[in-house]
């Protein structure tokens, strides 16, 4: 294939703004207040909390609202990821649902969340508007409410970057346990999509590696399809989100953490064609890409088909935990011809090859 | 060959990783072939290209058919081989002002010499602030150019005969463009020469070849013709799905128990006894064979590929000679000392496992103080590089390493 026209490579950002972040927005004077005003102050549902050094919710109020809950549950993530807008989301996006998903793990309902944003020098306000719009939908779409938040501008110093910091608070309902302690041999495991597709679209647009994958980004929430399992109190053992490492680092801490021997189908692993395609000829593996609306969970072997029912028709089985407990956890591979090889962690940054 | 899978079973490209078409090329290899009898062991067959000895890795395939012969991993990883001193030349002038460096990915972590204070890959000259750029086409650094004329673009010109045409086409779309301010480091390496420095090693212990499909692809079977008749040793071009390596493995199995010398194509499906004639053309009217270092092998007449006087003007080293140690290093022709260039950190033995001689897990350094993170050679770079798939891919399951 011979590329002619090098026009064809774009960048979704929105270009037709003039207007961009200075360090003025960030000094506290009339323009800090200006740019809250006007693209910040929109996200918070209280406005009673703008303007005060901190946001208080009367216990009592949570109590009567949060009825059966019984814990607190705190998660809090930084985002930094580069480029901004990809297909199918946006930092905005991320920041919310990588924070959410984070508690919905734990078996948590989200409930508040925090947003720090540093900005750097020349970002275009538009590409502002933008992520927080994003962030105001994502949050909206699991009833999020934004309490508190700051804003910095820094120096050019990476180029034209939005960083976000997102703590969220949810709370627990009685009955609800989900840890690692908690999985046992002959606990299946399964998966709520397809792996590595987030990691290959964001690598797909950085230099160096670009191509069109026609995908788009996983990057959602999953807290509405843990709700309906917690909702018909299918049982559960254990969650865990993929991110960055992927499904690979999830499934070896967890190994290691319970000194468990995960067994793994290598036939089992839904894979989307476009990343198995983009893995392979770029010599990079599935397994280590990040997902960001995906979770691998351990249920009881009797709850799996039920589970696999809630998830929906990308879920998928890929897994056992064996009998033994060895020295550290183990995780195996197994291809249907019977050979069978570990998965180790994979260290450093995936870089792509030559030939 | 239907494997018994039928039409809505495979789903186009499936069928070369399918787990009916795997079994029953295993078991077939495990029950058919009895082992050979050449010196007493077990046949010993090397895959030239990393991308094959990844998959051979990958899929268990080196397990499964332990009891019937050994693999050994040849020097096709271009990344591995590429010389010392070309990755310091790079590191130099990605810190010279005014210049950009251009390479594929992972050639951002190799090491260079290390004989120096300064950065010791291109990845680290990055961190510092030098201008490198990774791409995954060569074509990308033309624009680069043609938007930046006060900037010198060097693009790090690194591959075999694979990679070699799309770099021509960069050349004359240059050269076409009238862009001045585009320069090559040049490191190419031909795959012939090296096959015929290890089958001239008296001990080199190997029965059968199988070849880089990809790299016949372009340049055809004919070199491998003179090859295997030159040292009567059976040589199958070979593809990179599981089923391609065993399809391999088998011809070539059955050419050892025949004792034929001779090729075979067992990747007909994108291999051509001429090859692709556009892309040998165009390699040819840019490029020539000349000497080149093989990192930890040393230097092989005719085993590199240089920019022809024509297109001189597009080299690096004519800008940057006093810079540039590669040039005097092939003068000197420093002598291979145990198989690693003699100006290498010894204790890497790159070299011996490039020549499959030492197995990457046999070596003392292996995951302890050589890890992808912190690679002591190139080997454990790449992702084709023998080291590094034995690393990540980590064969043997539960009695693994």
């Amino acid at each position: 294939m011979v590329i002619e026209d090098l026009s064809q490579f774009s960048c979704p950002m929105p270009h037709e703004c003039n207007e961009r972040v200075t360090l003025a927005h960030g000094g506290g004077g009339r323009l800090s207040a200006e740019l809250i005003e006007r693209y910040i102050r929109p996200l918070y549902a209280r406005m009673d909390f703008c303007g005060l050094d901190a946001a208080t919710v009367p216990l009592r109020a949570l109590e009567k609202r949060e009825i059966d809950m019984v814990s607190m549950a705190m998660s809090t993530d930084s985002y930094v990821v580069d480029p901004l807008f990809f297909p199918g989301g946006n930092i905005g996006k991320l920041a919310v649902c990588g924070t959410a998903n984070d508690l919905a793990m734990v078996g948590a309902r989200p409930r508040y969340i925090s947003l720090s944003l540093i900005l750097s020098e020349g970002l275009p306000l538009k590409v502002l508007e933008s992520a927080l719009d994003s962030i105001s939908q994502s949050c909206k779409r699991i009833g999020l409410e934004i309490l508190a938040g700051d804003t910095k501008v820094i120096e050019r110093a990476h180029g034209e970057r939005l960083f976000i910091n997102t703590t969220g608070i949810g709370f627990v309902r009685k009955g609800v346990e989900l840890a690692p302690h908690l999985i046992r041999s002959g606990d299946a495991i399964l998966v709520s999509g397809d792996i590595g597709r987030h990691g290959a679209v964001i690598m797909s647009r950085r230099e160096g590696s670009w191509a069109d994958l026609g995908l788009e980004s996983d990057c959602d929430h999953l807290y509405p399809k843990i709700k309906m399992l917690l909702d018909n109190r299918t049982p559960l053992h254990c969650l865990r989100d993929l991110t960055r490492g992927g499904l690979a680092s999830a499934l070896v801490e967890l190994a290691s953490r319970t000194k468990l021997d995960f067994e793994i189908e290598n036939e089992a692993l839904p894979i989307l064609p476009q990343v198995s395609a983009y893995c392979e000829v770029l010599g990079l593996e599935a397994l280590h890409l990040a997902n960001e609306g995906c979770c691998v969970l351990f249920v009881p072997e009797s709850s799996a088909r039920e589970t696999l029912g809630s998830l929906g028709p990308s879920a998928r089985r890929i897994g056992t935990v064996l009998g033994r407990r060895s020295e550290n956890g183990f995780v195996k591979l197994r291809y249907p011809w019977g050979a069978e090889r570990r998965i180790v962690m994979f260290s450093g940054e995936q870089l792509p090859r030559i030939c | 060959m239907g494997f018994g899978i039928s039409a809505d079973e495979c789903q186009s490209g499936e069928y070369f990783r399918h787990p009916k078409a795997v079994s029953t090329l295993l078991a077939e290899l495990r029950e058919g072939f009895a082992p050979s009898s050449t010196q007493g062991k077990w046949a010993r067959i090397m895959e030239v290209c990393g991308g094959q000895t990844r998959t051979i890795l990958k899929y268990g395939l080196e397990d499964q058919l332990i009891d019937r012969l050994q693999f050994l991993h040849g020097p096709g990883c271009p990344v591995c081989v590429t010389d010392a001193a070309k990755v310091d030349d790079a590191i130099t002038l990605s810190l010279e002002p005014g210049v950009a460096v251009f390479t594929y990915g992972d050639m951002m972590r190799v090491p260079g010499s290390q004989l120096g204070k300064g950065p010791v890959s291109l990845g680290e000259a990055k961190a510092l602030g030098a201008s490198v750029y990774s791409v995954s086409s060569s074509l990308e650094v033309l624009q680069f150019a043609s938007e930046h004329p006060d900037l010198l673009a060097v693009f790090f010109a690194v591959g075999f005969e694979t990679t070699a045409p799309s770099h021509a086409l960069l050349v004359q779309h240059a050269r076409k463009q009238g862009l001045k301010n585009l320069r090559l480091l040049v490191s190419h390496v031909r795959v012939p020469p090296v096959l015929r420095f290890l089958l001239e090693a008296p001990d080199h212990g190997i029965d059968g070849l199988l070849a880089p499909g990809h790299v016949c692809a372009i340049m055809g079977t004919e070199e491998y013709v003179e090859v295997a008749q030159e040292f009567q040793i059976p040589i199958v071009i070979t593809g990179f799905e599981p089923v391609d390596l065993l399809l391999g493995v088998r011809e070539v199995l059955q050419m050892i128990g025949a004792q034929a010398a001779g090729v075979r194509n067992a990747y007909g499906r994108v291999v051509r006894p001429n090859g692709n004639p556009a892309a040998r053309e165009l390699m040819e009217t840019v490029f020539a064979p000349c000497l080149a270092n093989w990192r930890g092998l040393g230097s092989i007449p005719g085993s590199g590929l240089a920019l022809r006087r024509e297109y001189a003007d597009f080299s690096i080293e004519n800008d940057f000679s006093e810079l540039c140690r590669s040039s005097s290093a092939l003068s000197r022709s420093a002598p291979v000392v145990g198989g690693l260039h003699q100006e290498e950190e010894t204790s890497c033995q790159a070299g011996k496992v490039l020549l499959g001689r030492l197995s990457p897990v046999d070596c003392p350094m292996f995951g302890k103080e050589c890890l992808p993170e912190s690679p002591r050679g190139a080997p454990m770079v790449s992702s084709e590089g023998a080291c590094a798939a034995y690393y990540i891919l980590n064969p043997g399951g539960i009695n693994g390493h």
